[in-house]
């Protein structure tokens, strides 16, 4: 586990001993948290970290949330915070904002390995937003829609996952993990949906990625009723944020 | 006059380069044109099924009938030429929703960048065209 840049007390020794040796019991839990209230009374910033330690060992994720919630109130720029708050968020199914977070973190970082952290984070939420379910309910407005368009021409969630698996492969080979935004449902003009990624990257960067997506398409066979709905691609970032 | 596909390219770059949006959003309009157009004799020259869409009209059409070209049925054309057709196909399908955010989504914002890479990816498109019309000596654009 990443530790906190700032010398922290002896408590979160007591929590990772504790959490070695499976010894998170209802009491100790008690005593671990009255401590951090003591704590808490002389040094806020570092009673929040480490609750979030603790609440992260126990799973209670919303309630690590909160903790980094409220430490990044004091500290919004400490790698270890935004790290654990952007953890928080993906722990807790906010992708999006999680992502925002693993960008920051990575920004903050100064260590290497804080940097591969916060990489391996923006990765691992990268995959999850990938996954074309929780893609489209991003998109409330926009979900029924593409629903209604995948029942009447017979086309199953599975039938799309080749979509986010190829272009997350290409972005991960590209190591254009620096995108902005999803950007869905561009036209609905012979329904015909397109599924993008804005990047943070150059228009001729864009055109290349471009160009290995239509490269890796034309090598499979896709189905005429997938083939013919959904076009997916990358836009370079910058213009549209909406 | 008549003119071809490289004269609304030129257009586009001209265009591409202009300090306002209107300007820049007509440039990936007419990027994509160039590129839509310069595929017409390659879509002829295809003897194919219709594509599967229900509702397409004859951009989706063309771009279709290209990433759906079954290569069991065209033992005639080379393999590599193909999978080229295909991916201009995808190209295509590409460059035309940016055209769409173009001309229709006027409340996004489209930056220089935006209009440079719908040109980039229109330059990509003819080349793999004008490699496809020679390998298929089809008179070349």
């Amino acid at each position: 586990m990443a530790q906190p840049k700032t010398k922290t007390s002896q408590l979160i020794d007591e929590i990772n001993r504790a959490t070695a040796n499976s010894d998170l019991s209802e009491f100790k839990v008690a005593t671990l948290k009255k401590q951090i209230a003591d704590l808490r009374k002389v040094a806020a910033q570092e009673a929040n970290v480490i609750e979030g330690i603790l609440e992260t060992q126990l799973g209670n994720y919303d309630s690590m949330h909160a903790a980094y919630s409220k430490a990044l109130k004091i500290n919004p720029f400490d790698w270890f915070t935004v790290f654990n708050y952007g953890v928080s968020l993906d722990r807790t199914a906010d992708w999006t904002t999680a992502l925002t977070y693993a960008q920051k973190a990575r920004e903050c970082a100064t260590r290497p390995e804080d940097l591969t952290d916060a990489i391996a984070l923006i990765e691992s939420v990268l995959q999850k937003l990938m996954r074309f379910n929780e893609l489209q309910r991003t998109y409330d407005s926009n979900y029924e829609y593409v629903v209604r368009v995948m029942d009447a021409k017979g086309i199953k969630d599975e039938d799309l996952s080749i979509f986010p698996e190829m272009l997350s492969s290409i972005l991960r080979e590209r190591r254009a993990i620096d995108y902005d935004h999803f950007v869905q449902l561009l036209t609905e003009e012979d329904e015909n949906i397109y599924v993008g990624v804005k990047l943070n990257c150059s228009a001729q960067d864009a055109a290349e990625i471009n160009d290995l997506i239509a490269a890796r398409l034309a090598e499979l066979e896709i189905p005429p009723n997938v083939d013919s709905t959904f076009t997916m691609g990358v836009l370079m970032g910058g213009s549209d944020r909406g | 006059m008549a003119v071809i596909e490289d004269d609304l390219l030129h257009l586009a770059k001209d265009l591409a380069s202009a300090p306002d949006e209107v300007r820049r959003r007509t440039a990936i309009s007419r990027a994509y044109y160039s590129a839509f157009l310069r595929a017409e004799m390659l879509e002829r020259h295809i003897v194919d099924e219709p594509p599967s869409a229900s509702k397409e009209g004859v951009h989706a059409y063309r771009s279709n009938k290209f990433t759906q070209l079954n290569r069991n049925n065209h033992s005639d054309i080379d393999a590599e030429v193909v999978f080229k057709i295909k991916s201009v196909g995808y190209l295509l399908k590409n460059l035309k929703a940016q055209r769409v955010v173009a001309d229709y989504h006027l409340d996004r914002n489209i930056s220089a960048g935006d209009a440079e890479q719908s040109i980039t990816e229109a330059e990509s498109i003819a080349t793999k065209l004008k490699e496809i019309y020679s390998a298929l000596q089809l008179p070349n654009h």
